[in-house]
């Protein structure tokens, strides 16, 4: 705590008087305290604190390009083979004996889309044998909720249920009680162009309050909105006059909340706690300094358009700054002790569905690469990120926040090189899944794609390919039967996966999905 | 018991005489017929011996089985909507009567308009249905720099008082609960916010500052926050009136109720009820219910705030405001201006309403992808397709998307056949007739699914069986339950009374949304009762 933050906290610009210091800390707690919020010694005191967070792109990214790699010709000049037959690849990458490249470093097979993140390798943890849904917003929801939707027709639509959680909901029911706002998210659900918003009322699809309200979403929105609801809490936290006013306003929300239901009163209630823990706790610290280091924006490469929102003409939008800017503000919430669990994603609305007409990946050379937008969003912000969570200890705990924190990356799915349709980069299931994080065992893969199926190619429990499929082709073995225990990794694998990681065992895990964690992710300790 | 009452009010409201015309039929305007000159295509005659107008197909009727009584459980959700921004705006400027909250009322709001959660059509775009803790936040920006200012200067809700002592505290609670909540307070609130008033000053705030404190809890209560004022269900009658009345005034014009209206609907109420059907009748013919109509309708058609992305929105609100037929919306062969008046379009689009706009076309992809169709038949016809796990696992290979006995034909069925009417309308929203190899386009639906409920040449063909379908209807009144309820008519439910009464009422005016919402306003929930 400094006299910085305290002025900023107050918004004080005169001479502060002792009493003025007593009113404060009698509202805030001493410093070095739990009470003060906002500072790092604060979060020191938790001897185990847990961050984590999902690196969402939406839309789809090229699989076959990332760590599903597949080493096939790129047809997009042949004129040989039937158009039905031919493959596409990504435009102006140079085949190797005519065929893409597929690299390796370590133990992780990888396409030119991770090219830039190699650097990360020895601390990730590669699930290639995986899949996820073709059908863009059912997809993305199964990586917030997990895989339960089996026998139910209108799933997405449906009024969640109490015991719903998405995976950063059940984090931060564990994990988030003493942040300010535990749950940050850069999401929006129905951003995209294929739901209708009319058709998803309050309570369905994605819902924001699931759980405690200390778990419930937040938005992050800009820099600019995040210091703006800053400063308000502070403000509206201000003095011992404003608390007492917030007792009264709180008592006349209390009787009205007792005796009715809906969802507009579901979600009045989530606000009024949410509001209380903010008006409760307040934001000790220099707010108007949040997120406007120039080192740090310098090691994030943040320039003033990255922290704009983007908008369709249908006035969709994420209300979100870019990926690079999210990951600066996850970090600075993280250490500032106000947050620790994280939706990032690609802010533009399905910046990895690259769908492509034949006639255009002919004249194009190939598919669309997405290597451009794939380091934009992710390689180099996260690059950025991780460095900096390695470079900051914990207090005095001798553990960094990456010790501490676990990131998921993923995409709701992959996408097709060819085929039958029309669109040769059709939406594809096969894709794949990245861990990392001080509990992740790094500089591993598990599963692949069979060059001739380009499937996954089943998993045992630990790990292992199935010994009854090729681990080249892909494809049964003659004569052998898959193992019973084999499977492929999806969505609600990856909830559990990450949660483990966090801390939390499956035993522990809120919410409905019922698949289990990947044990082989996790470092042996 | 509420699906009772709604049998009740649905009886009172839905009474037979269905002598009306049946909703537009492009054709017979076409030759030029007035709209409502000819009988009803086809009356149905369910059992119970009741005629219900409606098609001539069974998916033009109304359900049978919903003519049924509900006979689940009670339903009692508690029927509110949380104010939304602009209704803020207006209240805080009425309360305070104050043009320069923080130096400037446009500018104060506008620098907390993401907070609050409003859509400006600029930077914002959207507004959240329900509560934020950011607009809680937002709002004590707004009580305390509207309460500071008011109780300095003695103004707004503290005209006429002396805030600067501590005197007259019964006088200044009294006025603060008339001014801020449009009722009297009763005992318990008098003595706890003056017993708020009497803490604050033992906290070391001035009188003026006290009082500022307590102005700012009202403005904070949950009468100011919610459209319909919870303490209806205990206010006296003659409270009560007010309070339902400025439940009416903010859903359709977006403020509270002004003097006069207070005396001419509320004072001459019944019992605890205004005169709702003078009210709403009058607040229909304001020029703020066709303003506040717009804003909802290009919040629901997601305008991105341009001429090009308003056109649907003006559409809707000119319909809405005029009387013309809701079902224009998918077969206007007209367009509407900045001014909101109705001028020709281009003979391509004939008579497909918002369908062919290119402020709606841009942003719903048409063939490869199936954006368009879904979209349409979701949001105006209410089909929803969730291409879910059980789906996905039980896919067979087909040879086409509409392959008889295949599982895609559940959801392209529709989408596929409704993707090729569409196909002479370009993403950019521009008309061809030829196909990029100089191919003459075939927008026909090419009879490709033999079922096909929309068949015809185009969009027009589309939209001259959709409007007429149930669906169509259902989710025309379902867009006003969303904007006066906050939530879907449970039709299938309790609701079926309602809905009954809104599909009579839509043959009966010829498909007049002033008339449907009159049937809301009307609904006892929706009044709290």
């Amino acid at each position: 705590m400094n006299r910085r933050a305290f002025l900023g906290a107050l918004g004080a610009t005169t001479t502060i008087s002792m009493l003025d210091w007593l009113r404060f800390f009698r509202a805030r707690g001493v410093p070095g305290t739990s009470r003060d919020l906002g500072i790092a010694e604060a979060v020191a005191q938790t001897s185990q604190p847990r961050f984590l967070v999902y690196w969402f792109m939406e839309g789809g990214w090229d699989g076959f390009s990332m760590f599903n790699p597949v080493a096939t010709r790129n047809d997009a000049s042949s004129s040989s083979l039937p158009p039905l037959d031919r493959l596409y690849r990504p435009a102006g990458v140079p085949l190797v004996g005519g065929l893409y490249p597929v690299q390796q470093q370590g133990a992780i097979r990888y396409g030119h889309l991770a090219n830039a993140g190699t650097s990360l390798f020895g601390d990730m943890a590669v699930v290639s044998s995986h899949r996820g849904r073709d059908f863009h917003s059912f997809a993305r929801l199964e990586y917030h909720l997990g895989t339960y939707s089996a026998g139910k027709t209108a799933w997405m639509s449906a009024v969640r249920q109490p015991d719903e959680r998405s995976v950063l909901h059940a984090f931060a029911e564990v994990h988030g009680q003493s942040r300010l706002m535990s749950h940050v998210s850069w999401h929006k659900w129905l951003s995209d162009g294929e739901l209708a918003i009319a058709n998803y009322p309050e309570g369905t699809g994605y819902y924001e309050k699931l759980g405690p309200a200390h778990a419930h979403t937040v938005y992050g929105g800009t820099p600019e909105r995040m210091r703006t609801r800053l400063k308000q809490i502070a403000a509206s936290a201000g003095s011992p006059r404003d608390a007492a006013i917030h007792a009264f306003v709180d008592d006349l929300h209390a009787n009205f909340l007792a005796d009715k239901n809906s969802e507009a009163v579901r979600a009045f209630a989530s606000a009024v706690q949410v509001h209380k823990t903010f008006v409760s706790k307040g934001a000790a610290l220099d707010i108007d300094a949040l997120f406007t280091n120039p080192a740090l924006r310098a090691e994030f490469g943040v320039q003033a358009s990255d922290e704009r929102t983007t908008a369709r003409a249908d006035g969709r939008s994420k209300d979100s700054p870019n990926t690079n800017v999210q990951a600066l503000m996850a970090y600075e919430l993280m250490t500032k002790g106000l947050s620790n669990a994280f939706w990032i994603e690609a802010r533009d609305i399905r910046t990895f569905d690259t769908h492509l007409r034949r006639a255009d990946a002919v004249s194009l050379g190939g598919q669309i690469d997405q290597a451009g937008r794939m380091n934009t969003n992710l390689w180099n912000p996260l690059k950025a990120f991780v460095a900096r969570l390695k470079n900051t200890p914990i207090g005095t705990t001798g553990k960094s926040y990456f010790d501490q924190t676990t990131i998921v990356l993923c995409s709701e799915m992959g996408r097709h090189m060819g085929g039958a349709d029309e669109d040769v980069c059709q939406h594809l299931n096969t894709s794949s899944v990245a861990f990392l994080g001080g509990a992740v065992k790094g500089n591993t893969q598990f599963g692949r794609v069979g060059t001739q199926t380009l499937d996954a190619i089943p998993i045992l429990p630990d790990g292992s390919l199935d010994p009854g499929f090729d681990p080249t082709t892909g494809l049964p073995k003659p004569g052998t039967n898959p193992s019973p225990l084999g499977f492929v990794s999806d969505a609600g694998h990856v909830y559990a996966t990450a949660l483990e990681l966090a801390g939390i065992p499956k035993n522990a895990q809120t919410g409905k999905n019922p698949k289990p964690p990947l044990a082989f992710v996790k470092k042996s300790t | 018991m509420r699906h009772w009452r709604n049998v009740a009010v649905a009886t009172a409201l839905g009474i037979g005489g269905f002598a009306g015309c049946a909703l537009e039929d492009p054709s017979r305007l076409r030759d030029g017929q007035p709209e409502g000159a000819d009988a009803l295509p086809n009356v149905a005659s369910p059992p119970g011996g009741d005629a219900i107008p409606g098609g001539e197909l069974p998916d033009e009727q109304f359900p049978p089985e919903l003519l049924e009584p509900y006979t689940g459980p009670p339903i009692d959700d508690y029927d509110d909507t949380f104010i939304g921004y602009r209704q803020l705006v207006a209240r805080i400027v009425r309360i305070f009567a104050d043009p320069g909250i923080g130096g400037n009322t446009t500018t104060f709001f506008a620098s907390r308009i993401a907070l609050l959660g409003g859509a400006d059509f600029v930077q914002t775009f959207t507004e959240p249905r329900v509560a934020t803790s950011d607009f809680l936040l937002g709002l004590d920006a707004v009580a305390k720099g509207a309460c500071s200012r008011a109780a300095i200067n003695a103004t707004g809700p503290f005209v006429g008082l002396a805030p600067a002592t501590a005197a007259d505290v019964d006088a200044i609670v009294a006025q603060l609960h008339r001014r801020i909540l449009f009722r009297e307070a009763t005992t318990a609130e008098t003595n706890a916010l003056a017993g708020l008033f009497q803490k604050l000053r033992g906290l070391g705030s001035t009188p003026t500052d006290a009082w500022a404190g307590a102005c700012e809890a009202l403005v904070r209560h949950p009468d100011a926050i919610f459209t319909l004022p919870p303490s209806v269900a205990t206010a006296s009658p003659t409270d009560a009136r007010t309070l339902r009345l400025a439940k009416l005034t903010h859903d359709l014009v977006g403020r509270p109720p002004t003097v006069d209206e207070i005396a001419q609907f509320a004072t001459n109420g019944t019992g605890d009820t205004p005169n709702v059907d003078a009210a709403v009748s009058h607040l229909l013919a304001l020029p703020d219910f066709a303003s506040d109509f717009y804003h909802r309708a290009r919040v629901r058609t997601e305008s991105g705030g341009t001429p090009e992305t308003d056109e649907p929105a003006r559409l809707w609100a000119y319909l809405a405001t005029t009387g013309a037929p809701f079902a224009a919306l998918l077969t206007a062969d007209y367009t509407v201006d900045a001014s909101f008046a109705k001028i020709a379009r281009p003979t391509e689009h004939g008579r497909t309403g918002i369908l062919t706009m290119p402020g709606f076309i841009k942003t719903k992809p048409g063939l490869p992808h199936y954006n368009y169709p879904a979209r349409v038949m979701s949001e105006y016809l209410g089909q929803l397709y969730e291409v879910t796990s059980d789906v996905v696992l039980g896919r067979t290979p087909a040879a086409s998307t509409v392959e008889p006995g295949t599982t895609c034909i559940a959801c392209h069925g529709v989408l596929t056949p409704l993707a090729t009417q569409r196909l002479r309308w370009k993403d950019d929203g521009t008309y061809r007739t030829h196909d990029d190899d100089g191919a003459a386009i075939d927008d026909s639906d090419r009879n490709l699914v033999a079922d096909y409920p929309y068949k015809g040449q185009g969009m027009a063909g589309f939209a001259a069986r959709a409007v007429k379908k149930e669906r169509f209807l259902r989710q025309s009144f379902q867009a006003l339950f969303l904007f006066y309820f906050g939530r879907p008519m449970r039709y299938a439910l309790d609701e079926r009374t309602v809905y009954l009464a809104l599909w009579k009422k839509a043959f009966a005016t010829g498909g007049d949304t002033r008339e449907l919402i009159k049937i809301l306003a009307n609904v006892p929930s929706y009044l709290g009762k």
